[in-house]
């Protein structure tokens, strides 16, 4: 277990997350008890240290690097130590899709964050430089840039996504996008 | 189920909400939504998404709580609708039938109503015609001399029947239920359609 990478341990901690958020036995209740205690006994022990840097001369700026860390990041995160809170990880994390999405000739007009959700409208602009994927791979591509910088979410709502699973050829984008109203 | 982010899903699991979705166990606002299940007819709390996608066997609950200043109702018409405390309320079934419940010293009463009892009364109130079968019910406070009628969503009257069942002694209620019952008509007046933090007994 330990040569997993980052991606599939955090992958295979969310599903037995669900497993066991489903189980009502003894064992399951011993399992939630062992991990608040483990997040307490490190989430104390990171806070002390991030203290310690914040208050060391040599330690400026060290916060904003661990945050940016794909290793630590999610350290900082499970403990509730990142610098930034939930609509700024999310802000920040749209901010970096737009230009990949420009590309596509999709842009996110708004969205919003909200008990824990996001809400995100999509829209078609002028035509693309690059043929968008399917719906549901650029879906899942959106999400999967939002959950790393906010694996906090508990939803992620898209609207105006493309609805045909097909290709629609660049000479007919237009036309489709003018039909469909917003494109979903 | 999985979804959401991973931090999303052990939190879930580490630190579960007080108030969790019935069909996904996501975290639910005080005043989340309810739907009705159909078979066992119970309630079930369901958050913003699944709420939107209301399952097979399922209908959501209104939101919206009326009172209803205009309606009459004679102390015959009351009397004829044989119910014995001031305290009550009726919903019309998916059949067509007229279901009324009421407290009592052992518990919850449940009857059904003589329909023409109910017709000449819609006949002078005619929002009874236009009450959701199942999810909506008329809610009746006579109680005290109060002369409180509601127009309201069908989960409210569950919380009325958990807090009588918390406070209700012997055959007309005793002091507590009877505060109980003001406070809850109290808040029917006052309180915005959502439910804020009365969701649950």
């Amino acid at each position: 277990m330990s040569g997993a990478s980052p991606q599939a341990a955090l992958g295979r901690l969310q599903e037995l997350s669900a497993e066991l958020a489903e189980q009502q036995g003894t064992a399951a209740a011993a399992a939630r008890e062992l991990l608040q205690l483990i997040l307490s006994l490190h989430g104390q022990g990171l806070a002390r240290i991030i203290k310690l840097l914040d208050e060391h001369p040599d330690g400026i700026g060290l916060l904003e690097r661990l945050a940016q860390d794909e290793q630590t990041r999610p350290v900082l995160l499970l403990h509730d130590l990142h610098p930034q809170d939930l609509a700024a990880r999310v802000t920040a994390a749209i901010t970096l899709l737009r230009p990949h999405l420009a590309v596509y000739g999709i842009r996110v007009e708004e969205f919003s964050v909200s008990n824990h959700r996001l809400k995100a409208t999509l829209y078609s602009s002028a035509a693309p430089s690059l043929q968008a994927p399917p719906a549901d791979i650029l879906r899942r591509e959106i999400e999967s840039a939002v959950y790393e910088l906010a694996p906090d979410l508990e939803a992620i709502t898209l609207e105006g996504l493309p609805v045909p699973t097909v290709y629609v050829p660049l000479t007919q984008l237009g036309r489709t996008a003018h039909a469909a109203g917003s494109l979903g | 189920m999985v979804y959401g982010g991973w931090l999303a899903a052990l939190r879930r699991f580490a630190a579960p909400p007080a108030d969790s979705c019935d069909l996904c166990g996501r975290a639910v606002a005080a005043d989340h939504h309810h739907l009705l299940e159909s078979g066992p007819r119970r309630l079930l709390c369901v958050c913003e998404v699944c709420g939107e996608e209301v399952p097979e066997g399922c209908r959501s609950v209104p939101r919206q709580v009326r009172r209803l200043d205009d309606f009459r109702i004679a102390a015959a018409e009351w009397d004829a609708l044989q119910i014995p405390i001031g305290i009550a309320f009726f919903y019309v079934t998916d059949d067509g039938r007229v279901v009324a419940r009421y407290p009592g010293a052992a518990g919850a009463a449940e009857s059904l109503l003589d329909l023409a009892a109910w017709s000449a009364l819609a006949a002078a109130n005619p929002v009874l015609h236009s009450l959701e079968p199942e999810v909506e019910a008329l809610l009746v406070n006579r109680i005290d001399g109060a002369s409180d009628y509601y127009r309201v969503p069908i989960d409210r009257c569950y919380l009325l029947v958990a807090l009588i069942r918390r406070h209700w002694r012997g055959l007309s209620g005793g002091e507590e239920a009877r505060a109980a019952i003001a406070n809850f008509c109290a808040w029917l007046r006052d309180e915005p359609p959502g439910l804020g933090a009365w969701n649950h007994a």
